[in-house]
């Protein structure tokens, strides 16, 4: 006669079993029940809660020269469900926690004021410590430009299969000679499924 | 005494009289867990999404300020979206976020074709908005929670497909919406975002630290 159930190997009471041993009987089980319990919660909350890190900066940053792959420093830290950031050490990167596959939306905005800006060029791209290379989206405008306007950026596509410990980058580049702010950057890293 | 994290009730050998009342204890701690643990799960595995389609082009005129894309017919929604507690009137189409007890992440994004009716100004802006916002209790109106923007620089008539998305907290018991809106700046013609816009939202999750309690 098994001793156990089939697939958690739960301890149950046997006919053999003292009289006397019936509270420790009762107790390993109770103790089996709650780690299986405990193990199931860290599970669905990984699910409820999925790795993810968001950080952005409203510091602005003029330039009159050419700027290019300048990555993009932050300064507030709007979430992080898994210890992806540490801005105090590294004011740059989202680091990932585990191999899988990440959206990573990412927004940058600039704005001018001249009139005589020439294709404005923003780049975004992630920097891969496992060697996949980077991504990047770009958005240009050109031309007639009169007032403050915005040139954003977003890469909303899945990303190819990230490592743990790669870490990912924001950077920017325009290349016009006249001025331009970075107003604003944004960067979003999230897990949506192991490999 | 009971386990260390679900605090379910141990026989003591003192007490075997009571074998029967503690595992019926026992059983309906284990059940009360085991339902938590999956409606939790349950939640994540339909993880409140909408999708938002126009049915209708929406034209502005020349050289337009930001014009909500109307015309909004919900495609798809997984839940109950909130009806406008306060009385406030939303202009054009909109989508609204599920109500929750805690801040919860979710991410947004919108599509639309800008298309000249006409004539087209060469080099002329075509941008697309995506706006996030909670109507707050006040009537003075909304706070805006986020607002991501894409955009191009036009000469043709065939019109420009612009994609824009973004992550944002919405607040706990809050009533918050996303629109979609866009600006030109043809001078040629009216513009319009043709039938066929989209606009979407799905939850991530909340704001808390894996593991947490």
């Amino acid at each position: 006669m098994s001793t156990c159930t089939p697939i958690y190997g739960l301890d149950y009471p046997r006919g053999s079993d003292p009289p006397c041993d019936v509270g420790d009987t009762f107790c390993t089980f109770a103790e089996q029940v709650d780690a299986l319990l405990t193990g199931l919660r860290d599970s669905v909350s990984r699910v409820t809660r999925i790795p993810m890190a968001k950080i952005s900066t409203l510091a602005r940053v003029t330039s009159n020269a050419i700027v290019f792959q300048e990555t993009i420093p932050f300064d507030t830290e709007e979430i992080d469900t898994l210890d992806m950031v540490d801005l105090s050490t590294d004011q740059f990167s989202i680091t990932i926690p585990f191999a899988g596959l990440y959206w990573n939306p990412s927004f940058v905005e600039w704005t001018w004021t001249t009139s005589v800006i020439q294709d404005v060029f923003g780049r975004v791209f992630g920097s891969f410590a496992s060697g996949q290379g980077t991504t990047q989206a770009t958005s240009s405008g050109s031309g007639g430009i009169t007032s403050a306007t915005v040139v954003p950026i977003s890469t909303p596509h899945p990303s190819p299969i990230w490592a743990a410990g790669d870490t990912i980058q924001l950077a920017d580049s325009w290349d016009s000679g006249n001025a331009a702010t970075r107003v604003t950057a944004q960067n979003t890293v999230y897990w949506f499924s192991d490999i | 005494m009971a386990t260390a994290n679900f605090q379910l009730p141990c026989l003591t050998d003192q007490s075997p009289a009571a074998v029967a009342l503690l595992m019926q204890t026992l059983a309906r701690d284990i059940d009360a867990a085991l339902t938590a643990q999956l409606a939790s799960f349950n939640s994540f595995l339909n993880a409140p999404t909408a999708i938002a389609i126009s049915t209708a082009p929406t034209t502005v005129g020349v050289l337009s300020t930001r014009t909500i894309i109307g015309s909004l017919t919900t495609q798809f929604t997984n839940y109950a979206i909130p009806t406008n507690p306060f009385g406030l009137t939303l202009a054009g189409g909109s989508l609204g976020f599920p109500n929750t007890a805690t801040p919860t992440w979710y991410h947004v994004g919108g599509y639309a074709r800008l298309q000249p009716t006409g004539a087209v100004t060469n080099n002329t802006l075509r941008q697309l908005v995506v706006t996030v916002s909670s109507l707050i209790i006040d009537p003075s109106g909304t706070t805006q929670l986020e607002q991501w923007e894409d955009q191009s620089y036009e000469t043709n008539t065939a019109g420009e497909f612009l994609t824009v998305d973004g992550t944002v907290k919405i607040p706990a018991n809050s009533y918050a919406t996303a629109d979609l809106s866009f600006v030109h700046t043809n001078a040629g013609s009216s513009v319009q975002a043709t039938t066929g816009a989209l606009l979407w939202l799905t939850r991530l999750g909340d704001d808390n630290p894996i593991g947490a309690a």
